[in-house]
This record gives structure tokens, C-alpha cells and sequence, in this order.
């Protein structure tokens, strides 16, 4: 297990994949926390896991398939939207102009 | 403030001793004297509920009904989707998002006729262990209003201790009922994974949710855990195994029912109090015919560091669909579609969300995977072979569920800390067992909560076990006065 | 042609994604189908409202299985669903969901021809995702200087397969021979229109140069954007210059996505910073993983249509068509259908007759009433019939089509058409000869002149009973009729 700390750089790293914002002076509040929290998690290390095979599930299920048949919601979606435009959602420009 | 069980009252309006429409009128009537001081509720539906409860007569009228809750008013958890109502997860974020459809577990609690009355107050997006993230309202706990009602779910909690509604819906990632049940002083389960349909379910960790009942009384939780319960087309997580009539299995006879006792619930980490209350209950179930013993099971030590990386992990993605675009808050001022999206995130989301989502976004990044997401998921299975060898001896984990009782407003500020609270809850999401609370007793007035874990699908172990307990006490007939 | 020059060596690799041809989405019930209003083929799942979930379409699947067994792949038993994450306003969950390191079927081939030759080239795997929706861009005609855009979801949670190539393709012709059978297939298996200018079908291009006979690959792009079988070859040719010029000159090439612009014909950068590409993929926890049966997939294989190069094989020795008739027939997948279709129902039409007429006078007729053969309303059965009639010469050609026109406006059956056009060919003589001598008693003078040598006055008469007879004398027989009667006279 990387033993390093958290680092800013790991926090910025996140903070822009997962496209937040944090105050840069809430930045080592948040900094601290995620070290403790990554601390807590060693406890990891005390149990032997190299031959154990992960469980991504509680419940091990049969699988359940639909039949294809179509059918559309019948929503009105502007009622939700932020900006709706022509029967769509509209976005600020994507590219700097 | 209503102190019927759910059944009784369910009865009197079978019998028409009662008409619906007075019954949902009363319930409102409680709900405006309390809520000022126990804020459970982020919106009511006073119009639907009373044009509902109309409609609900008029069928017990008829005796068009089956449904054993038909007329009982409920609270839902403001992260249930409803058709046309609010559902905000207690955030900004959705502050002003009017669900378009309705979810199925709640379809369910509407086709048998129950009654929503409002949604409930919760930590935002369900990651909190006291209702304090909430952006919305902040939830008192009924039994001292200086004290949280728990969380994620403490409105759920709050409303049935205060008597304002006989029932409710919460949801459970990692305590999130079981935990402000206990705090409460009510009953709250949590099912086995897959048996109840998350499809409406606001997601938050989606391999360890689960929506499930409060009620005062045991019985009641069961009526209603068997309504909600059921394979569902929509989830294709949900079990396709038959639900057992849970109602059926409460007999009341625990002789020779075997107990174990995890040792790393029993330690230093509970208190004091809360062991010698807890002790008093294993005494109450030997005095019925059951058995009881420590166990060690210690893959408990890392169930919460496990819980701590999948459920934010999870959390991650599925809170990447509230980006501004086309049902969410939306910042003003970004000049660019980025600029946009990365504002509202900031904006509207809270500290406890952000620090998860960073957090899952951090176990699941390029170089990391391995060494967290990886080994978590692993520890998973551990900790599921852990319960199954301990449930080839025994029938029944029993522990606090709770290592406090509730605690103060702001006394938790420290993440770490507020974590702990899960220490007892956590292990039975990360395998998907059947886990509940009853009240077990009192710690300074406080109420204290027993946790039951049974083995997947045997909810009804479970529950008759839970009501043995309850029909040999009365903690459950306490109510608090506030 | 070499597009570049004998310095380097082009390595190619295609990822193709083809739209499975459902009737709904890959994990919800909204409709999957092109050209609707914007947003309303949509569902609370692909709108990716809170709360929703995903569940598996079992028609997509089976399309998958096709595709997989239509490329000889090994088909994995268990596979597992992952979520990639990224944030872009045609993506409205902030990940995809796709398959990462277990899809459902790898090491497969395709053979190409290129120049008369056969090539191999290599599948390393097929998975199955989701499509995203669209973005329409506001105030420009792209996404440069647009002033906003407009999200549409109707195009996400399409089902998509995508098929990538080992780096095995080593022109630019080799790359559209590749994409063109791949087409071809999905087509020919029903599981895909086939339509690159619809977006059904999509291919990016993985570039790279080595140098001559070096083992060693160099640094790749990603060329996206390529619309055309046309757009392909000149993408290729375009990034491999640009590829060439900074190899030539010393520098390095940055591995990257690009954008190829039809406009400019070239190829612009896409993407930024490095960690764009983290995708931090981990297994959907919404879906349990894909189980594919033995039994399952031996029903697949027991159902898989017959592949292009199979039918092409069978139509070129057993039926010995031109390579025209089997291209016609391979670009057209319902006339294909129909083809086959006939073949299988007539009684003695012989393919060759049958495909004839099918690619002839037929489908003329059926282009001339505005259809394809998706919406033909002449059944097989007709239109094999009327094959047999021609085929056992019992109608001449003429005849043939009149009765054509007559299939695609009524509900007549075959022998019906042909009584009602007078009946078919006069197969008994005596009634012909009886025409025969009819008309050459009505004109004794061209009979003299006949029996004075001219014989190309035939010609006139036979004119004549072609007339008398409504066409349905066969006119040799009624050539060699006259002149012996002539000399009768």
C-alpha cells in the first residue's frame, strides 16, 4: 500500500476529476482530513488478502435480462431544467472562444 | 401525536371505526404542533395526502382492500423518488428537482395503500450519522432536543419517536437506519440486500443501499418490510428468491435460538453503559430459552477502512449525473460549459459530500486502484466468510448497534469521529445480511438501540427473534416527551 | 498506393462501434431509433435521473453473441460490466457504462482481400456499451465558436459493440477493406444498419509509424471523426504525413486524440491534460456480470445467418454469378434476403434466372414505386412464380414485364396475371399454324416474294402473327413456321 500521505497534489488531482470546487482556504482543512481518514483505512493491512478474490456484491445473483420492448416516459423535461432551449438542454459554450 | 401501532389503527379503519381522510387530517394536525421543534420533514403533501385518503376510504368502503397498513399515514425519506413531489436528498443540488416518476418500493407502499404524508429530512445524499449535512432542515431528536436524531436518515427516525406518523421509510448504505433507530428509541430494519428494490432510491453506494421500515412495534416493521419487499425489472439487483409472509414468522418462541456476541463489539469502544444495558438484554433472551456467547470476529477490525473506500468509491460516480445540466441547481457566471459544472459542484454540494466524493475519486484513481478499491473488495469477502462461519454455529449476531447514545449538535465535527458511529452498523451492509435495531433499554434517558444480524434472506429469524425481546420488555411503549 | 514513403512502415488499428438494431435501449425500455423529436426516445435511466437503474436488454446481447461468433471469437463465459467515468454533457450519468478488462469476447479475425490477396487480420475484443447522446452546437457550424449547445438524449443508451483490431493493417486500403467487410457483416447478420453517414457505424483510426522492418511500434493518435470509407483513406493519409514530417525532422510524436476536419482535411488536436484520460474504472455494481451458457451460445451459432463471404463463395461457384450480381446482392441486405428467399421457394426457376430478373426489371419496378425491398409488399411466393414461368418458358420476356408492373399493383396471383394478358406462350402448334396460315392468306403478295428469295420478308409477317397471337408466339418457332408454310403454298 503506498504508506505515503495525501498530498495537495493528490487533492487537486481530485478535486479536478471529479470537476468540484474548494475554497483554497478550506483546501488543508479538507487536506488533513482525507490523511486521518487514509490513516483509519490502513487497518486493511491487518487482514491477509492475497489469495482472497474481491467481492463486488453483497449477494451473488442470477442474472436478469429484459425483453426488448420499447416504451418511452412521457415526461415534461423542461420543468427540471436549468435552461431548456428548442426541446433541449442548453450548455454554456464548451470551448473558450 | 399518535401512539396506535400502525396495525391497530389499520384495524380501526378496516372496521371503519376510523375514516382515513380524519386519521391523515390529525396526523397533519400533530405534525404542525411538532415539527417546529423536531423539524423532521423537508416537505409535506397535506392536498395529495387528504385527496389520497379519500380515495383510500372510499375502497374500504368497498372492502376493495387487502392491504393489512391500508390508511396508515407514512413519512418517506426525502431521497425516495415520488411523482410530483420534491425530492432533494436534503442538498442544494436538488433542492428544486420535482421527481417525475415514482420509485418502486414507494409504488408499493401506495398500492397498498398507505399514506405518504411528507418527505423526511436526512444527511445530504445519506452520508452522515446525524442529519447535521443536512442543507435543508436540522432534525431534532424527540428524546432531547439538544441531541441529533441520527443519521442518515433521522427525519425517518424523529417522526415515528415523536408520534407524528406510526410509520416510515428510511435507507440504510452503512447504519443509516439502524443507527438513528437506535438513537430514537423506534424500530428500524434494514433487509437483506436485493430484497427490497432500490429503483427510486436516490443512490449513494449502490452495492451496500437498502431502504427499509421505522415503526414503534416490531409487527409493525414487518407488515411493512413485507409490502416493500419483492423482485422488481427495474433493479437488476434486486433477489428473485420468494418473500417469505414476514408477519407469519412472529411467534414469539426463541427456545434454543443461539446468540452470538461479536467480542469486537463488546469492548472498549462501546460504553459503559450501553454493555450493561446490552448485557440486561442477553439476559432477557436466556431467560426466553436462547442461548448466547462471545464470538471474535475479526474481520470487523477492517470493515470500516473497507466501508470508507467502496461506499465513497461508489458515491463518486453516482453523484456525477448532478452537473448543472438538466435537473440540478445550476451556478451562475461560468463562462464555459467546465466552468459551469465545476461551479455548481462546488457550490451546491456540502463539505461531508465533497470530502466522499474526493475520497472515492481518489480509491479509484490511475495507480490506486489496487492498492484501496481492490483490497476493500477483497476485505468484503472476507468479512462475508467471517459472518458465515460464525452462522454455522449460531442464529443470530447480537450487539449494540450503537457505541453512544445520541450525542450533541456540533459534537462530532471531526469526520473520524463521526465515522465511528458505524463501527457496530457497517459489517452488515458489506455482506448484505439482514440486520435490525429494537429498543433495549435507557442510558441517562437516552434510548439505547440492540442490533440483530441474521444470515441473507432470513429476515424472519430476525424479526421473531427481535419481537421475543419486545414482547418480554417495554422499552418499546416509552415515549419520549419533548 | 503507399502513403508514406519507404522509410516507415504505417501501423493501423480500427476500433469500429456499430448501433445494435434494437428496439430499445441497452439498459432501459426508451425507444432506439433515429430522427425522432429531441428528447423523447428517453427513459428515467437514460436521462440518468436520480435513482434510476440499468437493466441488461437480452435482444442486444444476442446481437452481440452474432457479432462475436460472426468474427470467430472466443466468447467469455462471464463478463462483467465497468463504469467509466468522465464529465461531458452528452454523457448525463458522468460515466459510461462499457466493458474494461473482462468483455465479453476476444482473439478474433477477419480476412480481408486486398489487390487479390487474402489478409488476416486480427479482433483483439469485442465489448458491449452504451452510446452517448448528442451535443448540437449553437452559432457555428462546429464546436469551435459555438456560443452554447444544446444536449439531446435521444441517442443515449444506445446499445453499442465495439470491435477493435490488432494493429495489423498496414495501408490505407487495407483500413478501408477492413471497415467495409466489417460493415458488410454486421449488415448481413441483421444486427446493424451499416450506416457510417447515420452514425451507426463509427471508426476510429489508431495511427503509428515505425521505422522499415523495426519491431519496435511507435507512439500512436487517435483519429476520430472519420465519417466515410473516403474520409478513412484520406485521414490515413493525412496523419501519416503529419506524423512522417515530425519523425523526419526530430521530433516526437505526443500520443493524443485528434479530430479529422473534412473541411480542411486534416487532423487537430483533442484532448488536454493527462488525467483526462483517468477513466478510474471499477465494475458497475448495478449489474451482475454477463453469464454466456454453452448452451446459449451454441443456440447463437445454430442461428447465425450465413456471412458475406460465405454467400459470396456459394454464389460465385454454385450459381456462377459475376462479381457484379454478388456486389449488387452484398450491398443490399434485404434484397439479399429476398434472393435467398426465392431461391429456396421456387420449383425450377434456377438462381441465375432468378437473380436476373431480381436485379433487373424487378427491382427497376421497385425503385419506380418508391420502395426497397424492406418495404416490398410483393411477397416471395409472386415473384417466385413468376420466375418458374420464365424459367420453364412458358412466357416471353415481354410478357415477363407486364406481369411484373401487374405484381406491385395488385394482389393477382402469377397464372391469373398471365390469363389475364392472354395467356402464356402457345405451346400448341396446331393453334399457331392455324394463325400462321390466317395470316399468310391475307397477304399472298409478301408470299410471293418470299418464295422469290426474299426471306427478310418473313420479318413482316412474323410481325403479323407476333400481333395476331398477343405476343405470345415464341418468335423463332414462328420464323421457321412461316417458311415452311411458304412452301406449302
Amino acid at each position: 500500500m503506498p504508506g505515503m500521505s495525501f498530498t495537495n497534489d493528490d487533492l487537486d488531482k481530485c478535486i479536478r476529476l471529479a470537476h468540484i470546487f474548494i475554497k483554497e482556504e478550506k483546501k488543508p482543512q479538507y487536506l488533513e482530513q482525507m490523511q486521518a481518514i487514509l490513516e483509519e483505512v490502513k487497518t486493511l493491512e491487518s487482514l491477509d488478502l492475497d489469495t482472497v478474490k474481491p467481492s463486488y456484491t453483497a449477494i451473488e445473483q442470477a442474472h436478469y435480462q429484459r425483453d426488448d420492448v420499447a416504451k418511452n416516459a412521457n415526461f415534461d423535461l423542461s420543468k427540471n431544467a436549468p435552461d431548456w432551449e428548442d426541446g433541449g438542454f442548453s450548455v454554456p459554450q464548451i470551448l473558450k472562444s | 401525536m399518535t401512539t396506535e401501532s400502525a396495525l391497530d389503527l389499520a384495524k380501526a379503519l378496516k372496521n371503519r371505526d376510523k375514516k382515513a381522510v380524519d386519521v391523515v387530517a390529525a396526523c397533519f394536525d400533530g405534525i404542525d404542533r411538532s415539527d417546529n421543534s423536531i423539524q423532521a420533514y423537508v416537505s409535506l403533501m397535506k392536498e395529495q395526502a387528504l385527496e389520497q385518503a379519500a380515495q383510500v376510504d372510499k375502497r374500504l368502503d368497498n372492502g376493495d382492500t387487502t392491504s393489512a397498513l391500508a390508511g396508515v399515514p407514512i413519512g418517506l425519506k426525502d431521497n425516495l423518488c415520488l411523482a410530483g413531489t420534491r425530492t432533494t436528498c436534503s442538498s442544494k443540488m436538488l433542492e428544486h428537482f420535482v421527481s417525475p416518476y415514482t420509485g418502486t418500493a414507494v409504488q408499493k407502499v401506495l398500492d397498498a395503500d398507505l399514506i405518504p404524508v411528507g418527505k423526511l429530512n436526512m444527511d445530504e445524499f445519506a452520508m452522515g450519522s446525524s442529519t447535521e449535512t443536512s442543507y435543508m432542515a436540522k432534525t431534532k431528536n424527540p428524546w432531547n432536543l439538544n441531541t441529533v436524531p441520527g443519521g442518515s436518515s433521522g427525519g425517518s427516525a424523529a417522526t415515528v419517536a415523536a408520534g407524528q406518523v406510526p410509520l416510515s421509510l428510511g435507507s440504510d448504505t452503512g447504519g443509516s437506519i439502524r443507527q438513528p433507530a437506535a438513537f430514537c428509541g423506534v424500530v428500524g430494519v434494514k433487509p437483506t440486500y436485493g430484497r427490497v428494490s432500490r429503483y427510486g432510491l436516490v443512490a449513494f453506494a449502490s452495492s451496500l443501499d437498502q431502504i427499509g421500515p421505522f415503526a414503534n412495534t416490531v409487527e409493525d416493521a414487518a407488515a411493512l418490510l413485507s409490502i416493500i419487499c419483492g423482485h422488481d425489472p427495474h433493479d437488476a439487483t434486486s433477489l428473485q428468491q420468494a418473500v417469505p409472509n414476514f408477519s407469519k414468522a412472529l411467534t414469539g418462541d426463541v427456545k434454543g435460538l443461539k446468540i452470538a456476541v461479536p467480542k469486537e463489539l463488546f469492548g472498549d469502544e462501546i460504553s459503559a453503559d450501553i454493555k450493561s444495558v446490552t448485557q440486561q438484554a442477553l439476559d432477557t433472551y436466556k431467560s426466553l430459552g436462547a442461548s448466547y456467547e462471545l464470538v471474535s470476529m475479526e474481520s470487523f477490525k477492517a470493515a470500516l477502512a473497507s466501508y470508507y473506500i467502496i461506499a465513497p468509491a461508489e458515491a463518486s460516480a453516482n453523484l456525477a449525473r448532478f452537473d448543472g445540466v438538466r435537473y440540478t441547481h445550476r451556478a451562475e457566471g461560468g463562462d464555459t460549459l467546465h466552468d459551469m459544472m465545476i461551479k455548481t459542484r462546488g457550490e451546491a454540494f456540502g463539505e461531508e459530500v465533497k470530502r466522499r466524493i474526493i475520497m472515492g475519486t481518489f480509491v479509484l484513481s490511475s495507480g490506486y486502484y489496487d492498492a484501496y478499491y481492490l483490497k476493500a473488495q477483497k476485505a468484503r469477502t472476507v468479512i462475508k466468510e467471517d459472518f458465515q462461519r460464525v452462522f454455522n454455529d449460531y442464529d443470530v449476531i447480537l450487539s449494540p448497534t450503537t457505541p453512544s447514545t445520541a450525542f450533541e449538535f456540533g459534537s462530532k465535527s471531526n469526520p473520524m469521529d463521526m465515522y465511528l458511529n458505524d463501527i457496530a452498523t457497517i459489517p452488515a451492509n458489506m455482506a448484505g445480511l439482514p440486520a435490525m435495531s429494537i429498543p433495549c433499554g435507557f442510558s441517562s434517558d437516552m434510548p439505547v438501540g440492540l442490533q440483530l444480524v441474521t444470515p441473507i434472506l432470513d429476515e424472519s429469524t430476525m424479526l421473531n427473534a427481535a419481537y421475543a425481546f419486545q414482547q418480554a420488555t417495554e422499552f418499546h411503549l416509552k415515549k419520549a416527551d419533548f | 498506393m503507399s502513403t508514406t514513403d519507404t522509410a516507415f512502415d504505417l501501423v493501423i488499428g480500427i476500433e469500429v462501434h456499430c448501433q445494435l438494431k434494437t428496439n430499445s435501449k441497452l439498459f432501459c425500455p426508451s425507444e432506439n431509433a433515429f430522427g425522432a423529436k429531441a428528447n423523447t426516445n428517453v427513459s428515467p435511466v437514460n436521462l440518468a435521473l436520480p435513482g434510476a437503474l440499468p437493466v441488461l436488454n437480452k435482444e442486444a446481447v444476442r446481437m452481440a453473441v452474432m457479432a462475436g461468433l460472426a468474427l470467430h471469437c472466443d466468447i467469455r463465459e462471464e463478463s462483467v460490466f465497468a463504469r467509466k467515468n468522465y464529465f461531458y454533457p452528452d454523457l448525463p450519468k458522468g460515466y459510461q457504462i462499457s466493458q474494461f478488462d473482462k468483455p465479453y469476447c476476444e482473439h478474433g479475425h477477419l480476412d480481408i482481400q486486398v489487390d487479390g490477396n487474402t489478409k488476416r487480420i486480427g479482433i483483439t475484443r469485442i465489448h458491449m456499451e452504451e452510446d452517448a447522446g448528442k451535443l448540437v452546437h449553437q452559432g457555428a457550424d462546429s464546436i469551435a465558436g459555438s456560443t452554447h449547445s444544446i444536449v439531446d438524449l435521444n441517442r443515449a443508451g444506445t446499445p453499442l459493440i465495439e470491435i477493435v483490431s490488432e494493429p495489423d493493417i498496414r495501408s490505407a486500403a487495407e483500413a478501408r477493406a477492413y471497415v467495409e467487410s466489417l460493415k458488410l457483416i454486421v449488415q448481413h447478420i441483421g444486427i446493424c444498419d451499416g450506416n457510417m453517414e447515420e452514425g451507426s457505424l463509427r471508426a476510429d483510426i489508431n495511427i503509428s509509424l515505425k521505422p522499415a522492418g523495426s519491431t519496435t511500434f511507435g507512439t500512436r493518435t487517435e483519429v476520430k471523426n472519420v465519417n466515410s470509407f473516403r474520409s478513412i483513406e484520406k485521414a490515413i493519409q493525412v496523419e501519416a504525413k503529419r506524423q512522417k514530417d515530425i519523425l523526419l525532422s526530430g521530433g516526437t510524436i505526443i500520443q493524443e486524440t485528434r479530430n479529422f476536419d473534412e473541411a480542411s482535411q486534416s487532423t487537430t488536436s483533442l484532448r488536454g491534460k493527462e488525467d483526462a484520460h483517468d477513466y478510474r474504472y471499477f465494475p458497475e455494481p448495478d449489474l451482475p456480470p454477463l453469464l454466456l451458457s454453452d448452451a446459449y451460445i451454441a443456440n447463437c451459432k445454430a442461428q447465425l445467418p450465413a456471412l458475406p463471404e460465405e454467400k459470396i463463395q456459394q454464389y460465385k461457384k454454385d450459381y456462377a454469378f459475376s462479381e457484379h450480381e454478388c456486389k449488387v446482392l452484398m450491398g443490399d441486405v434485404a434484397m439479399d434476403a429476398y434472393f435467398r428467399a426465392s431461391v429456396s421457394c421456387a420449383k425450377k426457376a434456377s438462381p441465375k434466372t432468378i437473380v436476373k430478373w431480381l436485379i433487373g426489371d424487378f427491382n427497376a419496378m421497385l425503385k419506380e414505386q418508391q420502395h426497397t425491398f424492406e418495404t416490398i409488399g410483393v411477397t416471395v411466393q409472386r415473384f417466385s412464380d413468376l420466375c418458374d414461368e420464365i424459367e420453364s418458358g412458358s412466357i416471353s420476356g415481354k410478357i415477363a414485364k407486364s406481369v411484373i408492373e401487374q405484381l406491385f399493383s395488385g394482389d393477382k396471383s402469377v397464372s391469373d396475371i398471365i390469363q389475364s394478358l392472354g395467356g402464356g406462350q402457345i405451346s400448341d402448334q396446331s393453334e399457331l399454324q392455324r394463325i400462321v396460315e390466317a395470316v399468310l392468306k391475307n397477304n399472298l403478295d409478301v408470299v410471293e416474294k418470299i418464295k422469290a428469295g426474299k426471306t427478310a420478308s418473313a420479318n413482316f409477317l412474323m410481325g403479323q402473327v407476333m400481333k395476331e397471337s398477343k405476343g405470345r408466339a415464341k418468335p423463332d418457332l414462328v420464323r421457321s413456321m412461316i417458311l415452311d408454310s411458304v412452301d406449302k403454298i
